[in-house]
């Protein structure tokens, strides 16, 4: 019944753009299914968020995406130039290591950014030149998750993961670490025409905060141990599945959301026409 | 290399004896591998671990003795079979680490008493394991403490960046591709190497000592990863150096001496810290 997958170069080769594939995953844990036929694309470019209940999957999706676990059925397929930066769901730190920002930073191999331009944009955006020599476990959790997310930046990936990234932050700092993400998404994409960066950045997240995720996200995915429902936000809060899943309220919190940012009055409408 | 090793540290005229110097060579070479190896037990809060690895070194010298082996190989055999199991048990979740550690800590520790219990030996033998004897290290102890520091410090050496990743955080390493499983491998190896070359000195229950302390103390006044582990390093020498030389001016036990020594360092240091920060402010 066991059917390793193994990702070698012969399953790499794919037609563009789509970076990261899974399809039909199925994994189980201590005799439950964590994951069922869960499929999904990650094209060049998209701006991903999986959604979903605790409790529901989504962190062991990611671990199956990057790799780290392997699925008892089905396929991952990578681009051959995809490339993967996380930032971590948990970001506690031991009081026991003396490391300041600057050495952990340049920590490990992956360092690789060649472009000046490029990480000092990244150290401009994310705000921690001022953090540079400051001691990691001396910093407060919002600026410890700018410093996560700065080094694997700075890796030059095409594929940003971030499990979580607003659990543990009050909604000022979530705020800010949305604005920042969005801001990073899309600068990307016109530092392309800059030449900082070779290509766009790809976004895939996981996360609790709905309305925090209308705004940029291209793509949402509602995971209940399968995919219950994916597309647009705005797709996705119209889905008889994501209804059963969060109940009515949800369902009109997200549409209010998924408008506030232009008109709220219309918001209104779809909900009565609902 | 050896005689010249001896002239250098005989001019103390306590120090001249042989049995002497050999057992403070064993000393300054278990400080040079335990200084960083116990930055990582504590950075990895892996004190607890290495308290139960030693006691297992119990169960080895036990079997050892009972089957007539080389005591080394067979407490290095068992210690790595120890920390092997722990590190899968841990892995499957099967029991909190610390009730896991306290079961195998202590059944191997009793199993290892009765072996020795068997044996009939002198009573003297049993506490020389339990709390190190300097008169124990032959000239064979030297080498061995010798290869196995060169052994840990070049593999330390070379992986460092990867150890501190994975020690700061075990899934961003595993993300950013670091094979971790064989890392973790390659560490249970080292303080395997560590503990069981160094109980003839320190003994099985002041080993841990030896890891933590100095490291511990290191920490209070470090800034870099690098700095506390080379302050380690150097606590622990003055340490070992301090508690020796009491121990024979004063006919104290040396292990316990130099572990006593490593303490008042480390309320020293982390007083120096305190107010260091007091000051700064």
């Amino acid at each position: 019944m066991k059917q390793a997958i193994k990702i070698n170069k012969a399953d790499t080769v794919l037609a563009e753009p789509i970076l990261l594939e899974a399809k039909d995953i199925s994994l189980r844990r201590y005799g439950r299914s964590v994951l069922k036929k869960v499929s999904l694309e990650i094209k060049e470019g998209d701006f991903v968020t999986i959604i979903g209940p605790n409790g529901a999957g989504k962190s062991t999706l990611l671990s199956c995406l990057m790799g780290l676990l392997r699925p008892h059925e089905g396929k991952i397929i990578r681009s051959p130039k995809l490339k993967i930066a996380y930032v971590p769901q948990r970001l506690h730190l031991e009081n026991s290591m003396p490391i300041d920002v600057k050495s952990f930073i340049k920590l490990g191999r992956n360092m690789t950014t060649e472009s000046k331009a490029y990480s000092d944009f990244i150290l401009k955006q994310t705000e921690i030149e001022r953090l540079w020599s400051r001691q990691l476990n001396r910093l407060s959790f919002g600026e410890l998750q700018r410093v996560f997310l700065a080094r694997a930046l700075l890796q030059e990936p095409n594929l940003l993961v971030l499990d979580e990234p607003m659990q543990n932050l009050d909604v000022s700092g979530e705020l800010k670490l949305y604005k920042l993400l969005g801001d990073l998404y899309q600068q990307r994409r016109r530092a392309v025409h800059e030449k900082h960066v070779r290509g766009p950045l790809s976004v895939l997240m996981v996360s609790h905060e709905l309305h925090m995720v209308m705004a940029v996200t291209t793509k949402v995915f509602c995971l209940f141990h399968h995919v219950c429902c994916s597309g647009t936000p705005k797709e996705v809060a119209q889905n008889a599945a994501f209804k059963e899943v969060y109940g009515d309220d949800m369902v009109k919190l997200m549409k209010v959301y998924s408008h506030a940012h232009n008109h709220i009055h219309q918001a209104d409408e779809e909900s009565t026409r609902a | 290399m050896h005689d010249f090793l001896v002239s250098l540290i005989a001019f103390p005229p306590f120090f001249a004896e042989t049995f002497i110097l050999h057992g403070l060579l064993a000393g300054l070479l278990v400080s040079l591998m335990a200084g960083p190896m116990g930055c990582f037990v504590v950075w990895r809060r892996m004190a607890y671990f290495g308290e139960s690895l030693s006691h297992s070194a119990l169960l080895g010298l036990g079997l050892g003795l009972l089957f007539g082996l080389n005591l080394n190989i067979a407490v290095f055999i068992v210690c790595f079979l120890f920390a092997s199991l722990l590190t899968y048990l841990r892995e499957r979740r099967i029991l909190a680490i610390d009730t896991l550690l306290g079961i195998l800590a202590h059944a191997s520790l009793a199993a290892g008493l009765l072996l020795i219990s068997f044996m009939e030996l002198p009573a003297y033998t049993l506490t020389s394991y339990l709390f190190g004897d300097i008169l124990l290290i032959q000239n064979s102890d030297l080498w061995l403490l010798g290869a196995a520091s060169i052994i840990v410090l070049t593999l330390l050496l070379y992986n460092w960046s990867s150890f501190i990743l994975i020690s700061i955080n075990k899934e961003l390493a595993q993300a950013e591709g670091l094979p971790v499983y064989a890392m973790e491998l390659l560490f249970m190896f080292l303080i395997t190497v560590v503990v069981a070359t160094s109980i003839r000195f320190v003994g099985i229950l002041l080993i841990t000592s030896m890891l933590i302390i100095p490291a511990a103390g290191a920490r209070q006044i470090s800034k870099s990863p690098k700095m506390m582990a080379l302050l380690s390093i150097a606590l622990s020498m003055m340490a070992t150096l301090a508690g020796f030389s009491l121990s024979i001016l004063y006919d104290l036990a040396t292990a316990p001496a130099i572990v006593v020594c490593a303490t008042l360092l480390f309320a020293l240091l982390t007083f120096v810290g305190k107010l260091k920060l007091k000051l700064l402010r």
